[in-house]
């Protein structure tokens, strides 16, 4: 660190004209968490029990399944972001921090696919019984 | 001096008769350049201090983390990014988990349930319920403020304070709920 000022400093190491787009997500996805959130819950309490064959018959409905993936998109995606941020504000070494952040991308992708592999697997096998 | 001359002066505009415009003006530039001149040195004089301090400028530094009062609205706020970290990272891959046991057969599916309705796994239930429904309320809470309303001194403490406890309130009502529903 020099001893110039702090504007000093900053000027022409501006924004990367990125700070907008991730907000505006972080909120669209929001909104996606807020609906399909509410929807699992009241669906799940609508179940009269949670034995693994009557789970099966509820998670092979499209009208389950499709929310359920839509969910895990928009859920993965606001907290790949949600995170982005954390990692960025209290990990000050830059290595440490690029090395976290491709981390929190695979957990994120990892994560969605595998969880929309699972869902895609029981809508496409159908009904046990 | 004939009698009309300063009158001719003064119609026509000749320079002499702005004389003592200009030397007026003179004079204001040359004492602001002398005060600018000063401050200059004044700066220059605190910044050569600051650098054999080790700081790099004597600014006025805003705010002063070290004086400040506990609000609501800070509570708020650090238990949004706790929940919303905490949802992240074990609430979803706990979500996530639960999937992949229904694919993966009525055993796998057990050996989940198993694990979630012992205590500990009650506890992470209820602990990720009152995440969500915090992060949630927060997070309207946020919407709010995004379209810069609730700022207000008033309006924001008792939106601070009403949030954590609907979250409580919502987490004891779905768990009251699931009781009856499965016990009682």
């Amino acid at each position: 660190m020099g001893s110039g000022t702090n504007i000093g400093k900053v000027r022409g190491l501006g924004s990367a004209q990125e700070g907008a787009h991730h907000w505006i997500i972080q909120r669209v996805t929001a909104v996606g968490n807020l609906t399909l959130i509410a929807w699992l819950l009241f669906s799940l309490l609508r179940l009269p029990n949670y034995e693994h064959e009557l789970m099966i018959g509820w998670l092979s409905s499209p009208l389950v399944a499709v929310p359920m993936i839509l969910m895990l998109v928009s859920l993965f995606w606001h907290l790949r972001l949600g995170l982005q941020v954390l990692i960025e504000d209290y990990v000050p070494d830059h290595g440490l921090k690029f090395g976290l952040i491709i981390l929190l991308n695979f957990f994120a992708i990892g994560g969605a696919a595998l969880g929309i592999f699972a869902v895609a697997k029981v809508a496409f096998t159908g009904v046990v019984a | 001096m004939p009698p009309l001359y300063s009158r001719w002066l003064r119609e026509t505009g000749h320079r002499s008769y702005k004389k003592p415009a200009i030397l007026f003006a003179c004079g204001h530039v040359f004492a602001k350049a002398l005060v600018r001149l000063q401050r200059l040195q004044r700066e220059a004089e605190s910044l050569i201090r600051g650098y054999k301090l080790g700081k790099p400028a004597n600014r006025p530094l805003s705010p002063h983390l070290g004086i400040y009062k506990w609000g609501p609205h800070m509570l708020v706020s650090i238990l949004h990014r706790a929940t919303g970290d905490g949802l992240a990272l074990l609430g979803v891959p706990l979500l996530v988990w639960w999937l992949y046991s229904i694919s993966a057969g009525p055993e796998s599916y057990e050996f989940f349930t198993g694990i979630m309705t012992t205590i500990p796994g009650f506890l992470v239930m209820i602990g990720m319920t009152f995440a969500l429904f915090e992060h949630t309320y927060s997070g309207l809470r946020h919407f709010v403020l995004d379209a810069g309303a609730g700022y207000e001194l008033q309006t924001n403490k008792l939106w601070s304070f009403a949030v954590p406890l609907l979250a409580l309130f919502s987490t004891g009502l779905l768990w009251f709920f699931i009781y009856v529903k499965l016990i009682g």
